[in-house]
């Protein structure tokens, strides 16, 4: 069981964290990378976040969400490694020697007992009661390359210095360009982190259009897009409003209200109104500077859609991703709307999106535990007041177990339904919830209605 | 996250730096008996089936039937959704709805001008003002130092940015910008734009006046760029 303070320092780590790096598409080295007096860089590597967590009693290995990364040969050697208390990160990655590192290698991996599973220590919040996290790298990379030099399967990242930002243009050709490396982590001396890696172009489906570009409702604002799964089915991948010139943002309008169809979907675009949707038929292309499966707390999901000839329809949500600053660059009249051109493939050779198996979600009807209600009469008139106790009957966290809830309707009042609602998972705490509420509000010329 | 601007000092000279906003967590906080900060969730309360008019079936009911409604919430449970409600969510979207809370798919925006009774003075197209701080704009040093007693009791700050070197020579930089409004004990007004406009951080945002206050210890600097678009009037 992993206490709630801990899981709290990991998701807050990973939440600070994402927004300490800026990110560069590798043509961008020499105009987006500050220039700084010198600057550390390390290869990054693909994997998954994870933290050392070693206490009193368990070392544990840990990914945000508290999940543990059952490793037992990790756990023994960062035994024989690390001696004290503390919280220690690193990117956890399958070693497929000579290739590069890629997350799906290590979710398909992590399960098989004699794959080479490995962890490089970039990071250290706190050791020996000591904290770090506010420290200097310099600081950090003493107490870690203290820690792991010795290391066989967890060490540390190994950086090395350069003082100008064509150096940093020569590392990428060669670490990411020539040897496929995913990309690089530039640490600037006194200066921001920024995470450099190659360029991503996608092709993709339109599926709908949104209006309201600088709060113009007759130009374009943005295009929703999604890849091919089978003959009918789309997965929603994401939006796109930069990149288009003036002109576009007119023209294609033209060829997006020619096509528009139903949907009884409703997918919220950047300007407040949902998505219009389109047949799909129309391919575009678009490059972005990183693409992310999961956010700081949870795996990205998005509607699976079915396009049945005339109108669409929701399927369920599937996982997805997020591009990170997409950018339109053209239409693809050459391409069409197939699963060979617009399909999943080009997103799984980039990154994992299988579907954790999750708690089968099962639910009975409510049960009414408690019911009141109250009646007062004035000139004729009844105002109501009515008191709810009803337990969820779900064994799953969409959930609470209970609910409270509160009617006040008063046909005289401006607002004349009010409604109030309270939840718990604890039955006398929720009972109680209850009982005071309508101690403070039943009064006098309240009359309880009995049926 | 980290953005990065060009801003210019007393001898017009610029540098690129960065910026982020500042926030100070509250010490004090709700806490639970076992001392652990509660979590936030959001849940189903109602939806738009269930409003009023929609429970009595109408779009505009009369007071009767407002008044007649009591017997239906007295005999029955016909207003919750006892499956749905408490149902706990994520994140949410808002969008454009029209009276009877459907979706609409376009809408034109309009900014109406009220005068101090209440009444509509004038109907006009809002003004989208583009970010005029980001790309080649540089934030312009207006030569405007305003005391600090002089501009307490003018205007309100809403926000406040610290502004950031990058490297030794923006060190420098924002070091002497801050001895120098330090020791002048003064706000220096920034300009985006051309060099007098308010400065807009973000396409189709606010615009605020910037001022930026200057602090220096020993080797250390603090620059900080405090944002008002509300101004102290006297009644």
């Amino acid at each position: 069981m992993i206490q709630e303070n801990i899981k709290q320092i990991l998701r807050s780590y990973k939440s600070k964290q994402a927004s300490k790096y800026i990110p560069v598409r590798g043509d961008e080295i020499l105009t987006k990378v500050f220039d700084c007096e010198k600057y550390g860089i390390s290869t990054k590597y693909d994997g998954h976040l994870c933290f050392i967590v070693k206490d009193k009693d368990k070392t544990q290995l840990l990914n945000f969400n508290g999940e543990s990364f059952k490793r037992d040969e990790l756990i023994n050697e960062i035994d024989t490694l690390v001696k004290k208390e503390g919280i220690i990160v690193g990117e956890i990655y399958y070693n497929n020697v000579g290739e590069r590192s890629r997350s799906f290698d290590l979710v398909k991996n992590l399960k098989v007992k004699d794959s080479s599973i490995q962890i490089v220590i970039f990071d250290i919040l706190n050791y020996d009661d000591v904290l770090y996290e506010n420290s200097l790298w310099e600081e950090k990379r003493e107490i870690i390359l203290k820690l792991f030099s010795k290391g066989k399967n967890i060490f540390p990242i190994e950086e090395i210095e350069v003082e100008s930002r064509k150096e940093i243009k020569t590392e990428f050709e060669d670490r990411v360009n020539n040897k496929n490396q995913e990309g690089l982590i530039v640490r600037g001396f006194n200066g921001p982190i920024f995470k450099i890696k190659p360029k991503l172009t996608f092709d993709f489906a339109i599926l709908g259009f949104s209006m309201g570009y600088s709060d113009d409702y007759d130009l374009l604002k943005e295009l929703l897009f999604g890849v091919k799964i089978d003959n009918k089915e789309f997965l929603i991948i994401g939006k796109v409003s930069s990149g288009f010139t003036m002109d576009q943002r007119t023209s294609f309008l033209k060829d997006l209200n020619r096509i528009i169809v139903d949907s009884n979907i409703i997918e919220p675009s950047g300007s407040k109104t949902p998505f219009t949707f389109v047949k799909p038929e129309l391919v575009i292309e678009l490059e972005s500077v990183d693409i992310i499966n999961n956010t700081s707390d949870q795996k990205i999901r998005k509607s699976l859609i079915k396009f049945n000839g005339t109108s669409y329809s929701k399927v369920e949500n599937k996982p997805s991703v997020s591009l990170i600053s997409p950018v339109f660059k053209g239409l693809r009249d050459d391409k069409k709307v197939e699963t060979d051109q617009v399909g999943i493939n080009q997103i799984l050779r980039i990154i994992d999106l299988s579907e954790e198996k999750e708690e089968i979600s099962n639910k009975s009807n409510s049960k009414i535990i408690k019911k009141e209600v109250f009646v007062k009469e004035r000139k004729g008139i009844k105002m109501v007041k009515k008191f709810f106790l009803w337990k969820t009957n779900s064994n799953s966290n969409e959930y609470p177990k209970f609910v409270f809830y509160k009617i006040d309707y008063s046909p005289s009042r401006g607002d004349k339904l009010q409604r109030d609602i309270k939840i718990s998972d604890n039955k006398s705490q929720i009972e109680k919830i209850f009982s005071d509420q309508i101690k403070s509000d039943i009064k006098k010329g309240w009359d309880l209605f009995r049926n | 996250m980290i953005r990065y601007i060009k801003i210019e000092d007393e001898n017009k000279r610029d540098a690129e730096i960065t910026f982020k906003s500042v926030t100070q967590k509250n010490k004090v906080y709700l806490a639970l008996k076992n001392r652990e900060k509660p979590i936030n969730k959001k849940v189903i309360k109602s939806s738009k089936d269930f409003t009023l008019e929609n429970l009595i079936g109408k779009t505009e009911p009369s007071q009767k039937e407002y008044d007649s409604f009591s017997e239906e919430l007295i005999n029955g449970d016909k207003e919750i959704d006892f499956e749905l409600f408490g149902k706990f969510i994520d994140r949410t979207d808002r969008i454009y709805t029209d009276k009877n809370l459907n979706p609409v798919f376009n809408v034109n925006l309009t900014e109406k001008v009220f005068d101090t009774e209440g009444n509509l003075k004038e109907e006009r197209k809002p003004t989208y003002l583009n970010s005029n701080i980001s790309g080649e704009n540089i934030i312009r040093w207006t030569g405007k130092y305003i005391p600090k007693n002089k501009l307490y009791n003018k205007v309100v700050f809403s926000s406040k940015y610290q502004i950031k070197h990058i490297n030794g020579l923006t060190f420098d930089f924002l070091y002497k910008i801050s001895k120098t409004l330090r020791d002048k004990n003064s706000f220096m007004m920034l300009g985006g734009g051309k060099g007098n406009e308010p400065l807009v951080f973000n396409d189709g945002g606010k615009p605020y006046r910037g001022f930026l206050e200057g602090k220096v210890k020993d080797n250390s600097y603090c620059l900080i760029l405090h944002l008002s678009n509300q101004e102290y009037k006297i009644i």
